[in-house]
């Protein structure tokens, strides 16, 4: 919008409320449980289904007898796999996984036979009757069982168990390795991890016979996706389908797919025309997965001996699981991850994904992230004691700045990389600490970054990855409608942040509409970091649409150019003279009585990526968020036990919209990555059960599992963005386990290369033993690769 | 995730609990804080008829200490409510970190000492610190009251000693010597919300000299189905002053004797490393507390 | 077999006929229509079903709704007076101690039971006192700043409990 040049506040940067520390929107209903999430749903005939899980995870179908369930007082509808028999996938490549499982056991839980009845209980009782018959297959439960067992294939049509394949190859790789003065090389595994979202997905299905229509409620990050594969799935034209998202309770990537359960509720609930109301227990949540990807690295390192890093050659193995999910772009994401922030010009990935008979992984925040940071921070750590430099150094010396292109076509538009390296370092005393701590003790360092908003599209259209309309009237306020989805994050909070800064009204006089498909236009949704940058440009773009009809009856009445107009409190006042202005909602006033009520609408799709190679949809990105971390352990010499006792984060999100959202996005962030790195790991035994379906056994950090945080947001503003912001909720994760590892590595010199980092295997590597495979009926493979550092 | 359907009785004295176990036997379980018991309901397998729910009973709730008879815990009384007795602290210093040591606030809140020994999980907390501490229960039953030790009491995975009709009415913890001290440590993954992967808890006795062992016992915990009262361990430090070398034999003798299991959290090799650890941990708090610092 | 109990919950009094295996998060969720506590495991493990019996923490998924009579139950639908907020609600939503929110009714429950108890608690309290509650979101830091917060006293007087979004 051309006239917002002519908006000096924001030229200096100069804001009300973008970059304050506003109160979540929707927190007064969280705190005092006013707020509603899908299992808190209540539908007039709200009827309620259960699933019955598979006992294996890999074999036929041989019968089922729901016969008695089906005559079970109370019981209104029995549904297998057949009756729903479609299959549906991401951006439908690879379509397999269905509603229930049709003919074949694929994973072990998955869903086999389904009930609806008039409770709970009687839903569980039917269950209980059902009587299934199922051949057991040899089940594939590790990645390279997936791809040697020809004969044993998951899905006929895979040779090899194969999914999806990923090469990419810029410079001369194998010429810079052989003239690299200093060449690292080590293999890496980064465990299976799950979302562990506290609210176990929970869907309401209202078909309405009356309009033959049906209304979906369910805690999905992405509403129009579901919505386009709800209508493939069960047949039905998209607009037949309104799906609304009730507040979410926590997603971090988990819930950017549909989950078996929308279809089979959407289904029973058009069979028997009542809501359905179907949740998952966390057992079922935890089968379900769609998690982190379980990796297999091989990563090689060139140097010259002055730091700068010549080539990187990558290898990955994907453990995919049963399905496709997000698998291709997870594959083709950690190519895109591994590089930057650094600056390497000769660059090979070679990557597969396999499907195994184990619980699909999928987008879990930071993906292709963890697994790339773990592997190349790992190996920054064991080049610089090779060329003898400090690890920080090292990392100056290669940090990406603002304006870097990558022999791909990424490129960094903004950066403070480097001021997140030097705040770290420099709070921690990395560089006097780092190799000098006593035994026991140790720091590390890794850094890291993530993409705000990939430029690959959904669904298969060009559409706008995300559009905004704006209604500003004296009966309503201002009335933001986008499809951005608040999974906790805060996008509600920001995108009224935004709206209120270009209007420059307060937060109360905003009404934001979102996660309604009937309401909100289409958005790509809450996936990879895009909503603060992507809707954030949309919201803001309406904001103007709307601002510019409402400055041109401004203009008028006060006899000022449009051009030189601006917005505060309330009020729209000449640039050059305060005292010329008109209220805000007078203006507003005057625009309806001539003209009626003011519309205004937005959109934003990222720049598209030129070049041709494989995967270059995958990657580039408008904006890049960065991260500079230290962890600061002390490791139990007699028992193995890691304690992380300090973290350091510094982070590059551009203007931080709201500091204290920011702040939580990185603690939270890191938190993860601390449960990854220590205690989390979803554990298949070699018959492919999931042994540890619970809280308990999978265990996500608690309070005394944090150490104390210590964070900064550095100084910086992307220029490129609505108000100089962009991502912050994944690229902290990413580093975490590698910044663990290395200092894990300074304090008793062993390089641990598998996660998670658990005081068994710390214990090991400290006495040079190799760690218990797969004798342990675990599919943790051991680590062969401890390096012991002469001490 | 509902429970299965069964009959809820809450007696209103310990005669009526008597009469419903009688009646019931079997087919009853008795609820008391419910931290195990509805938990178990939940999964699949444990399907009780009738729940009997003891937690009102003010006859199995109290705690009481005297200077003769040591200090008695009715089964029914609240692990919150037994750490907050100064005297647990004072004497019983391993109880008051094996208690400490379960779940978070909430499950302290509602469980109950005699609920944490009747489940008779392997990896209960209280068990351990009950048997080092010489611990006994009493159980009550139509043919008379009953009295062993925790160690006899807890006979397998989930399995006590009780029979058909009786119930477990309290736990009596005798007074400890003077010069003695206690300890109960333990090894887990997680820093809260988590069960111990091995346990050991330690009482020792010290001759006025305040440096010579009078005496010891050491229980270990979560190292074989039930927990291990390591008294030839334990002999090997009486009438000894403690050295590294003297710590490790015994630690060695106390692996000697466990019989881990090897599962998905940790190996039985490594749990016996730990368990070494544990020991001499153990022994040195419990030594410091009567000894002062130095050894 | 159901029966009638007379549940006191937030300083009412409820008749609900319930079967002894209902439990008090199924009875104050779906015959009550309380939907502020929460389910994230139903096996204990979580926290975020965390209510206050006679004043101290209890998990409500793992109590019987039939064992609860004659007791004192306060839901987090109870904490709110007349439009003013608890400090401890006041303090987590001011401090960003909340982000998705689904934990958030049993951390202030909780908290609420931890300050019964300890009015006062040090910063290591907090860490043990408040261990039973899961929480993925946020990594804990801001809702330690919160119920320290409370604990020094910053939200005695009376604050004005508007949601306060500017």
């Amino acid at each position: 919008m051309d006239q917002d040049s002519a908006y000096t506040r924001e030229q200096i940067r100069e804001f009300d409320i973008v970059g304050k520390s506003v109160p979540r929107v929707e927190g007064y209903d969280k705190v005092t449980g006013r707020a509603e999430f899908t299992d808190d749903i209540d539908l007039h005939g709200m009827t309620y289904a259960k699933v019955y899980c598979s006992p294996v995870a890999h074999g036929i179908i041989k019968k089922i007898d729901a016969g008695k369930a089906e005559n079970y007082p109370g019981v209104l509808a029995v549904m297998t796999g057949k009756d729903c028999p479609k299959p549906y996938s991401v951006n439908n490549l690879l379509p397999t996984e269905t509603a229930l499982a049709v003919e074949k056991v694929v994973y072990f839980g998955e869903g086999i036979v389904a009930v609806a009845a008039i409770n709970e209980q009687i839903a569980s009782e039917a269950l209980e009757l059902v009587d299934v018959d199922i051949e057991e297959l040899e089940p594939i439960v590790t990645a390279q069982e997936a791809e040697n067992s020809p004969d044993n294939l998951i899905h006929d049509f895979a040779k090899n168990n194969t999914n999806h394949t990923a090469e990419q190859h810029f410079g001369d790789v194998d010429d810079a390795l052989a003239k690299a003065d200093v060449v690292v090389e080590e293999t890496f595994y980064t465990s299976s991890v799950n979302g562990g979202f506290i609210e176990p997905q929970s869907v309401v299905a209202d078909y309405d016979p009356g309009k033959d229509k049906i209304t979906v409620y369910n805690c999905n990050q992405l509403p129009h996706m579901l919505q386009h594969t709800i209508s493939k799935t069960i047949d039905m034209p998209v607009d037949d389908i309104r799906v609304i998202i009730p507040n979410v309770g926590g997603g971090f990537g988990g819930k950017s797919e549909a989950t078996p359960s929308v279809l089979t509720a959407c289904f029973l609930s058009r069979k028997i025309g009542r809501p359905v109301k179907l949740t998952y227990g966390r057992d079922e949540s935890l089968y379900q997965n769609k998690g982190r990807h379980a990796c297999h690295l091989s990563l090689k390192l060139g140097f010259n001996k002055d730091g700068t890093i010549q080539a990187l050659d990558l290898s990955v193995l994907l453990d995919g699981g049963a399905h496709s999910g997000w698998g291709f772009v997870v594959l083709w994401f950690i190519a895109a991850l591994t590089h930057l922030p650094y600056k390497v010009r000769n660059i090979r990935y070679d990557g597969r994904r396999v499907y195994t008979n184990k619980p699909t992984p999928g987008a879990q925040r930071s993906f292709g992230g963890v697994q790339a940071r773990t592997a190349v921070e790992s190996c920054f750590d064991m080049a610089a004691e090779k060329l003898g430099i400090n690890p920080y150094e090292l990392r100056m010396i290669n940090a990406v700045e603002t304006g870097y292109k990558c022999p791909s076509v990424v490129e960094v538009r903004h950066a403070e990389f480097k001021k997140c390296l030097e705040s770290v370092a420099e709070r921690s005393d990395f560089v006097n600490k780092w190799g000098k701590l006593p035994r026991g003790r140790g720091i590390g360092m890794a850094a890291g970054h993530y993409s705000s908003g990939g430029a690959f599209l959904l669904y298969n259209s060009s559409r706008a990855h995300s559009t905004a309309n704006i209604r500003v009237d004296t009966e309503a306020g201002a009335t933001v409608f986008c499809g951005v989805t608040d999974i906790g994050q805060g996008s509600t909070t920001v995108m009224s942040q935004i709206a209120c800064e270009v209007f420059g009204i307060p937060m109360r006089k905003v009404n934001f509409i979102c996660q309604d498909t009937l309401l909100s236009p289409m958005d790509n949704g809450t996936m990879d970091s895009r909503a603060t940058y992507g809707a954030g440009h949309a919201v803001k773009n309406a904001a103007l649409d709307a601002r510019q009809k409402i400055f041109a009856v401004a203009a008028a009445h006060l006899g000022v150019r449009a051009e030189q107009l601006q917005c505060k409190e309330e009020r729209i006042s000449s640039i050059y003279d305060d005292n010329r202005f008109i209220g805000f909602w007078e203006a507003v006033s005057l625009h309806q009585d001539v003209k009626g009520t003011i519309f205004g609408t937005g959109d934003y799709t990222p720049p598209q990526p030129r070049g041709d190679y494989d995967g270059k949809i995958i990657g580039p990105s408008p904006a890049f968020g960065f991260t500079a971390q230290i962890a600061e352990v002390d490791v139990n010499l007699r028992t193995g036990q890691v304690k992380v006792l300090k973290y350091y984060e510094a982070t590059d999100c551009g203007k931080a919209v709201n500091p204290a959202s920011v702040e939580g996005q990185v603690e939270g962030g890191v938190a993860m990555g601390l449960g990854q790195a220590l205690i989390e790991e979803i554990v298949v035994d070699r018959k492919g059960r999931v042994l540890n379906p619970n809280l308990h056994d999978y265990k996500i950090p608690t309070t005394m599992d944090m150490p104390e945080m210590d964070t900064v947001i550095v100084d910086g503003y992307d220029p490129t963005s609505a108000y100089g912001g962009k991502e912050v909720g994944e690229a902290p994760t990413g580093p975490v386990c590698a910044a663990i590892m290395n200092a894990v590595y300074d304090a008793v010199g062993v390089r641990l290369t598998e996660l998670p980092i658990t005081p068994e295997k710390v214990f090991r590597a400290m006495r040079g033993q190799h760690s218990r495979g797969l004798e342990l009926e675990t599919t943790t493979i051991g680590f062969a690769n401890a390096k012991i550092r002469s001490v | 995730m509902y429970l299965p359907s069964f009959q809820y009785l809450a007696p209103k004295d310990t005669g009526e609990l008597a009469s419903l176990l009688s009646d019931h036997g079997d087919k009853a379980r008795i609820l008391s804080g419910g931290t195990d018991l509805l938990v178990q309901m939940k999964s699949p397998g444990l399907r009780p008829d009738f729940v009997i729910d003891i937690s009102g009973l003010d006859e199995l709730s109290g705690i009481n200490f005297d200077a003769k008879t040591g200090l008695v815990i009715g089964s029914a009384a609240k692990l919150d409510d037994i750490m907050e007795m100064p005297v647990v602290k004072e004497k019983y210093f391993a109880l008051w970190q094996s208690i400490e040591t379960i779940g978070a606030r909430q499950i302290r809140t509602m469980g109950s000492l005699g609920g944490n020994i009747c489940n008779a999980s392997p990896a209960a907390d209280t068990p351990p610190a009950l048997v080092a501490l010489s611990a006994e229960v009493s159980i009550a039953g139509a043919k008379g009251d009953r009295v062993m030790p925790v160690e006899e009491f807890i006979r397998g995975n989930r399995q006590t000693a009780l029979k058909k009709g009786e119930y477990l009415k309290s736990i009596t913890l005798p007074v400890p010597e003077k010069n003695s001290g206690s300890a109960y440590h333990h090894f887990r993954v997680r820093g809260g919300m988590e069960i111990a992967m091995v346990a050991v808890a330690v009482q020792v006795v010290l001759e006025k000299n305040n440096k010579t062992i009078k005496d010891a016992s050491i229980a270990l915990g979560v190292v074989g189905p039930t927990p291990i009262r390591a008294d030839d361990a334990a002999k090997i430090l009486v009438g000894q002053k403690p050295s590294e070398d003297l710590l490790q034999t015994v630690s060695q003798a106390c692996a000697d004797i466990s019989k881990p299991i090897d599962d998905f959290r940790a190996s039985a090799e490594y749990r016996k490393e730990i368990l070494q650890v544990l020991v001499e941990e153990a022994f040195d708090e419990a030594y410091i507390q009567v000894a002062g610092d130095s050894k | 077999m159901k029966q009638v109990v007379q549940l006191n919950i937030n300083d009412s009094p409820y008749e609900v006929m319930v079967a002894p295996n209902e439990t008090l998060a199924d009875v104050v969720r779906r015959k009550l229509g309380m939907t502020g506590t929460k389910l994230g495991c139903e096996q204990g493990d979580c926290g975020a079903c965390t209510i206050l019996i006679d004043g101290r923490s209890h998990l409500s998924c793992i109590t019987l709704a039939v064992a609860s009579e004659g007791k004192e139950i306060v839901t987090i639908e109870g904490l709110e007076k007349d439009g003013k907020l608890d400090p401890i609600q006041q303090a987590i939503l001011e401090k960003q101690g909340v982000q998705c929110g689904i934990c958030t009714p049993g951390v202030i429950m909780s908290a609420k039971g931890l300050l019964n108890e300890n009015p006062e608690p040090s910063h290591a309290e907090i860490v043990v006192g408040m261990s039973g509650n899961l929480c993925r979101c946020t990594g804990y830091e801001k809702i330690f700043d919160a119920v320290e917060a409370v604990a020094a006293g910053e939200y005695d007087d009376e604050k004005t409990s508007q949601a306060g979004a500017e």
